[in-house]
């Protein structure tokens, strides 16, 4: 046995009651005085039993047992005295709060179950957390139940896929101290091999509501933009996925930008239960898109999702003279780039020279004055490994020859980063020349035309992104829909929930559901068996009131009869 | 605490329903009287007992002259004395008889007055000897219905006072030099040291014995509740008391065992033992008595 009071408390309280019952006994009642025509049998009575008086033998022990005993197990109700958490078990409910759980009623109805369960788990060995786009510890181990309600009150499915899995991941990592009971409660899926492949002391099971009767349901599972086929650098083609499930109809879904209806005709890809909606030559400009479609299905939070489109802009570009002309014919050949002379973006010159004063570079430097051919400089407040791992993919650089540029060099290829008052990027000069492999290797037009739009800040990043799904966002302080500051970490970030992500530096992210497997109707349900039905709240502390009561109604009926004082 | 006066005592009802019961008693014991009853002393009646051999002072005409021609030697010839037993009253005049409201004492004294009336009617000699810790004589025996009056006022002249005691007091009352006659004994027999000390004082008595005991319903079946502290009002003493159901059974326990010993005492003692509750009426109760034939000495 347990109680959430320390224990030293908690016998230190008993003895409290033993001591002052004690006391009580010992002090003398309030008398009645009474003048009577005699004694005598009064005395004789009193021989056989005795009557209280104060500071002599201890007259009442039975008296005095009953009040310790009642008056203990009420102390031991407020101690709140519970069943120790054998080795047995541990309790786990993961709530799931996920978009599939917006059906109907179900989330409530799992509420409600979940409630009644916690109510029949031990105290001091039930967690529960509730999974929605983020996992969130709602009950601790040893807190009353009646916290569950409070903080469950409002709680709602969140337009993210289920995190349980994650949950139950993160959870197993964790010490146990013995066998762990896993409630799932609600309809989220989990890979029912990794479940089966769990240690023999964990078991997971599911608690549910009864399946809702209608199932039909249709939802934007994709979202997506690409260059626009026509090779316009300022558009984009747009790509909507409309999935149906059950007896709904696909249809077209309503599209918008900035609030304006879009008047662009799709062409419909594919058939059957899912349809690819393409909207060609969309121009981009960092607008915010809206895709809808008719409400009234089963799940109506998949029916909208919400959407950035990138930013294109050209970027202004200056060359110094004296630089290889193979840069300035990849400029010109790049129509989102532009050559000018005055105000640029990015300047391209050699190391040390003047030209463009402080804008951001792209630098020829000597190799006898670098150690590392690549050197990256980045803003200060960015963590340089997290920026040469994302730069190094996005500069085409892995896709460079480096082991015979490294031949023909005869130097070892690296790169390095370091922070700068803007960004810029130092290259070894004689990488340039015809005698290395590089600038004849695919990817060196990439490389060119990467580095100036990194260093001129034009946003690659993709400006949508499902929720739950990764994206590279190193070191960023961004504002969630919902308002709430967070930060990133290290170099990737994972939206939570629907909506529009307000980044530092006045970039925007949107996020969508885009969950197929919420728009399907609940899969995992067949695939973990279901937990017993709750028992009823009896728990301990019950159990000691009623205790009390007992030994109450004992004692009243030995006063009536005369056997207690 | 004081004697009340005679009007308060014996008002004109009492008086006349004193008189109801001597009616009734003289109708309904054949021998005329409680205490009418053969005495051993000769004397001059008319039944022979024995002869006696003359002593001086003798009284001579009880000589036979008979014998005296036939034997030569002077014979008295003995005869059964006709008396009436003189009858003493004895009221227990201690302080817990004049205690509260309707006092055991009044009763006892108009109980006195009861058996002193049907007594004196009968012609017997009725003496008052008041008790509590010792005993005095208040009215040296007589008889004659007239002094009924002589009677009443000693009763209402009596200092109530006094702690119970049986053995001081009956010893006291051996020691007045009075022929064998019937004491009546009015009490409620709560003696300090106990039924145990009235039973042994009691058994000494060389008198007939009539037990006249004072109750009340509350004496076996107290009406308290709650801790009490019970006082004497006799000895002063101070007893604490939780009134619990289990106190009351064992006071009951304990009173019931005082009845049982006060009824022992009379059984083997041949005497009359009476319970009059001082709360209800005092001539009725007497009169039921007689009317019933339960009076037995």
């Amino acid at each position: 046995m347990t109680t959430r009071l320390p224990v030293l408390w908690t016998l230190a309280g008993i003895a409290v009651i033993a001591g002052v019952f004690f006391l009580l006994h010992r002090l003398r009642v309030q008398q009645r005085s009474l003048v009577v025509e005699t004694t005598l049998f009064w005395r004789q009575a009193i021989e056989e039993t005795r009557a209280r008086v104060f500071v002599q033998r201890f007259r009442h022990p039975w008296t005095y047992l009953f009040l310790v005993l009642i008056s203990t197990l009420l102390w031991l109700g407020f101690a709140g005295l519970e069943r120790t958490p054998s080795a047995a078990r541990e309790s786990l409910v993961l709530i799931d709060a996920s978009a599939t759980m917006a059906r109907g009623d179900r989330f409530a109805a799992t509420l409600a179950l979940t409630e009644d369960l916690v109510e029949a788990l031990p105290r001091a060995s039930r967690t529960v957390m509730l999974c929605g786009g983020r996992v969130r510890t709602v009950l601790r181990p040893h807190e009353h139940a009646r916290l569950l309600r409070e903080r469950l009150a409002g709680a709602l499915p969140e337009a993210s896929p289920s995190s349980v899995e994650v949950a139950l991941r993160g959870q197993l990592a964790r010490k146990r101290r013995g066998k762990l009971r896993v409630f799932v409660a609600g309809d989220a899926t989990l890979d029912t091999q990794w479940v089966s492949s769990l240690p023999d002391d964990v078991e997971v099971v599911r608690l549910t509501p009864p399946a809702e009767a209608s199932t039909a349901n249709r939802g934007i599972t994709s979202l997506g933009v690409a260059p626009a086929q026509s090779g316009a650098w300022d558009k984009i083609d747009l790509l909507v996925e409309v999935s149906a499930t059950g007896a709904s109809s696909l249809t077209t879904p309503a599209v918008a930008i900035d609030s304006d209806a879009l008047a662009i005709t799709p062409e419909r890809q594919g058939s059957g239960n899912a349809i690819r909606f393409v909207y060609r030559d969309v121009a981009t400009k960092g607008q915010q898109l809206d895709v809808s479609l008719p409400s009234g299905d089963a799940l109506g939070i998949d029916d909208t999702a919400r959407f950035l489109l990138p930013e294109h802009r050209q970027l202004r570009i200056a060359i110094e003279n004296g630089v290889p002309d193979l840069l300035t014919d990849v400029v010109r050949a790049d129509p989102a780039l532009s050559l000018v002379t005055t105000s640029p973006d990015v300047v391209i010159r050699r190391f040390g020279s003047a030209f463009g004063a402080s804008a951001p570079a792209l630098e020829l430097v000597a190799e006898e004055s670098q150690a590392n051919a690549f050197l990256i400089q980045h803003e200060a407040d960015q963590d340089p490994y997290a920026v040469l791992t994302r730069l190094h993919d996005r500069l085409g650089l892995a896709e460079i020859d480096a082991t015979e540029v490294a031949r023909r060099s005869g130097r070892v290829i690296s790169m390095g980063a370091s922070p700068g008052p803007v960004r810029g990027l130092r290259v070894w000069q004689s990488l340039f020349s015809n005698e290395w492999n590089f600038v004849a290797s695919r990817s060196f037009p990439l490389f060119v035309a990467a580095s100036l739009r990194w260093i001129g800040g034009a946003w690659t990043a993709p400006a949508t992104l499902p929720v739950g799904r990764h994206t590279d966002l190193s070191g960023a302080r961004l504002t969630s829909p919902d308002g709430h500051a967070l930060t990133s970490l290290g170099d990737a970030f994972t939206p939570t929930m629907a909506g529009i992500y307000q980044v530092g530096n006045g970039r925007r992210i949107a996020a969508a559901l885009l969950d197929p497997a919420s728009t399907a109707p609940p899969q995992g349900a067949a695939a973990l068996p279901n937990a017993d039905a709750p028992g009823s709240a009896f728990d301990l502390t019950t159990a000691l009131l009623l205790s009390a009561l007992v030994l109450l109604l004992v004692e009243w009926a030995l006063y009536q009869r005369g056997r207690l004082p | 605490m004081a004697a009340p006066t005679i009007r308060e005592l014996f008002d004109p009802e009492f008086l006349a329903s004193i008189d109801r019961l001597v009616m009734l008693a003289r109708r309904v014991a054949p021998a005329g009287s409680p205490s009418e009853k053969k005495s051993k002393r000769p004397g001059v009646g008319m039944e022979f007992r024995d002869f006696h051999a003359y002593t001086p002072g003798d009284d001579f005409k009880a000589i036979d002259w008979n014998v005296y021609q036939r034997l030569g030697k002077v014979f008295l010839r003995r005869f059964e004395e006709e008396r009436n037993l003189p009858v003493y009253v004895a009221p227990d005049t201690s302080r817990s008889m004049f205690f509260g409201d309707n006092p055991r004492g009044h009763a006892a004294l108009k109980v006195a007055f009861a058996f002193a009336a049907i007594a004196l009617r009968e012609r017997d000699s009725v003496g008052v000897f008041p008790f509590s810790n010792s005993a005095d004589m208040a009215l040296r025996p007589s008889s004659g219905f007239g002094r009924l009056m002589r009677v009443a006022q000693t009763l209402t002249a009596l200092s109530p006072g006094g702690d119970t005691d049986f053995v001081k007091s009956m010893r006291k009352l051996q020691a007045i030099k009075m022929r064998e006659g019937l004491l009546i004994v009015i009490s409620d027999f709560f003696d300090p040291n106990g039924i145990e000390a009235v039973v042994r004082a009691l058994q000494q008595v060389h008198h007939r014995l009539l037990l006249v005991q004072l109750v009340r319903k509350s004496d076996a079946d107290p009406r308290l509740e709650g801790d009490l502290l019970l006082q004497d009002c006799e000895t002063g003493e101070e007893q604490n008391v939780s009134a619990t159901p289990a106190v009351i059974d064992a006071y009951r326990k304990a009173y019931k065992s005082f009845q049982d010993q006060l009824v022992a005492l009379a059984m083997s003692r041949h005497a009359g033992l009476v319970h009059v509750d001082v709360d209800e009426d005092i001539v009725d109760q007497i009169a039921e008595i007689f009317a019933t034939g339960a009076y037995v000495v």
